[in-house]
């Protein structure tokens, strides 16, 4: 208990949150009398391990494709499909979303490359500022549920889970989720008119009609999207690489292609990208330096297994402590970042559902899911905070925009904890697990 | 001298992170290569690509300091008056040092018995005493960072872009 006053009290008072972590593993390593070595080690082989290093490609990545015009290829190729649909944009968007989903791992680079194209299009074809904000932000946490996902790679560090599994886990959620956010703009676009749109009209790019040559055409044009696509996912399933590995491919693969194919990049565009990975990298990963301490405290305190009898006191339904589980997620990441929230999270809870017969697989379906959500949540929604930048709109606005496809990834979230199969099918599939 | 201490200054961290991390990367890269087209990895990438991103990481966190990127809930610092806020953030810099400041002390009581009894790494036969360093050595970054900020305000030269 006293553990979690300490931590609350730092958090709260704006201290960064791998020196909360840490810090608060320092004092009761002390006061319980443990070796404080513990800490320095934990500092160390919390970070030593090989496949953090992809989280870091994927970060470099999402960084290379904006700068080598891969992105903007394959927005250019979904508008082109979609364009018959009759809320165009808002569905463009989050379809886009999605794919670029298949390459990146990371919510908030999601929104800020998709949504960087994709806001003022809609904003000028006459979506409201906060709908259009609304739309990109909820879309772009999709990033984190689709393969390859920076959060799924975390857990399945912390976790021990196989972490091709888990990206497989999340395939059909996540096509679920972009199907449900696309209805939902719909129908807000439909139903609530003066929420979503301005009154003016929406003015529809015009492209001829799609005859299969333009077809071939468009898809042509976005082939070097297309083709990253495979070669990372593709390369993972097909046992050439390891997630690290393919992060690393990829990096390589949109190099070349930024230099040499489109050359819309420069060497300095290059070291640009290093750099910006590696403030990320270091802001980001030392909070896995720290939140391993911490974890090493629960451990020698006992604290799952308190915290595991106290929750399995208060009902005896698998899916009932799923739902509790999930509700407490939720807070906390309404003011947690991701990763911290996984980090401590996930030792405390994995030993209280996997004696209840839960998978940890899905349970990280789960997790996920939960995080999208608080990437939509202030006082901490990362993705909120990119959306609301480039919409131009206060995070006050967009947080109350944002409420009705909260209220469908709430619904999705359901759905999943009472429908594991949605998760597990394919892993299954693949792994016979 | 003094061009090279402003050099040292502004670019040193973001000069040797961005080559460990490009080193780091590529060797992945390589070992891939290497494994699908010639059949056989380079055994020794790993390791080294392991110990590189360590330092990225603890070289990349006091590179942030300057962005000022570190991850924090600020939500409750941002309700107080001006006043308040500045207190609060004066206090948890002091924190913030202190945390750091212990890692250090601890890592240097046990540095000796490292030296005695760690050994060296599975491969590249690196002493694994030399390797743990990086985390004291990314906590002094870091604090040098932080103090430097102060020095900078109360002497009232402005950062220079």
């Amino acid at each position: 208990m006293w553990i979690a006053i300490v931590l609350v009290v730092l958090l709260l008072t704006g201290l960064p949150i791998y020196v909360c972590l840490g810090l608060t593993a320092l004092i009761f390593f002390y006061t319980g009398g443990t070796v404080l070595h513990t800490m320095v080690s934990s500092l160390y082989y919390g970070v030593d391990q090989y496949p953090l290093i992809a989280v870091t490609g994927f970060l470099m990545v999402a960084s290379l494709f904006e700068q080598a015009g891969i992105t903007e290829a394959l927005v250019t190729m979904v508008k082109r499909f979609m364009a018959s649909f009759k809320s165009g944009l808002a569905v463009i968007t989050i379809v886009s979303c999605a794919i670029f989903a298949a390459v990146t791992g990371s919510g908030p680079a999601t929104v800020a490359t998709i949504g960087g194209l994709m806001i003022p299009a809609m904003i000028q074809a006459g979506y409201t500022r906060k709908f259009a904000g609304a739309v990109a932000s909820s879309g772009g946490a999709l990033g984190i549920l689709i393969p390859p996902s920076n959060p799924f790679l975390m857990y399945g560090i912390i976790a021990s889970q196989s972490i091709a599994a888990l990206f497989l886990a999340g395939v059909i959620p996540g096509l679920i989720m972009a199907a449900a956010l696309s209805a939902t703009s719909a129908l807000l676009l439909k139903r609530f008119p003066k929420y979503a749109s301005t009154g003016q009209e929406e003015k529809k790019e015009v492209y001829g009609k799609m005859t299969m040559r333009v077809a071939v055409k468009t898809i042509w044009d976005g082939k070097w999207a297309l083709l990253a696509i495979v070669i990372l996912l593709g390369g993972i399933y097909a046992g050439f690489f390891t997630p690290v590995e393919a992060a690393e491919v990829t990096i390589f693969y949109s190099i070349v292609i930024g230099l040499f194919v489109t050359r819309k990049m420069k060497l300095a565009d290059l070291y640009t990208a290093l750099k910006n990975t590696l403030r990320l990298t270091g802001t980001l990963i030392i909070l896995v330096a720290a939140g391993f301490a911490f974890a090493r405290l629960l451990t020698v305190e006992g604290i799952p297994q308190a915290l595991g009898r106290s929750v399995a006191g208060m009902s005896t339904n698998k899916n009932v402590i799923l739902l509790i589980i999930m509700a407490f997620m939720i807070f906390i990441g309404t003011w947690a970042e991701t990763f911290s929230q996984i980090i401590v999270l996930t030792p405390i809870f994995l030993p209280v559902i996997t004696p209840l017969g839960v998978d940890p697989i899905h349970f990280g379906v789960l997790f996920v899911v939960s995080a999208q959500i608080g990437f939509l949540t202030p006082p901490f929604g990362a993705n909120l905070f990119v959306g609301m930048k480039i919409a131009g709109v206060s995070l006050e606005t967009l947080s109350k925009s944002v409420l009705p496809f909260l209220v469908t990834y709430g619904l999705v979230l359901v759905l999943l904890v009472f429908f594991p199969d949605i998760s597990l099918f394919l892993p299954r599939l693949v792994f016979g697990r | 001298m003094r061009r090279a201490l402003k050099f040292i200054d502004e670019r040193f961290e973001e000069i040797i992170g961005v080559i460990m991390l490009a080193t780091c990367l590529t060797l992945i890269f390589i070992g891939v290569v290497m494994r699908l087209i010639f059949k056989s990895g380079l055994p020794w990438q790993e390791e080294l690509s392991r110990i590189l991103y360590v330092l990225v990481v603890y070289v990349g966190a006091s590179y942030g300091m300057k962005s000022e990127d570190h991850i924090r809930i600020t939500f409750v610092r941002d309700m107080l008056p001006p006043l308040g806020r500045k207190i609060m953030e004066v206090l948890t810099d002091i924190i913030w040092i202190a945390f750091n400041v212990i890692i250090v002390v601890i890592s240097f009581q046990v540095y000796p018995k490292l030296q005695r009894f760690i050994g060296e790494s599975a491969i590249l036969e690196i002493p694994l005493h030399y390797i743990f360093l990086t985390v004291p050595i990314g906590c002094l970054l870091i604090t040098l960072r932080l103090v430097q900020g102060y020095i900078r305000k109360y002497t009232g030269r402005k950062k220079e872009a």
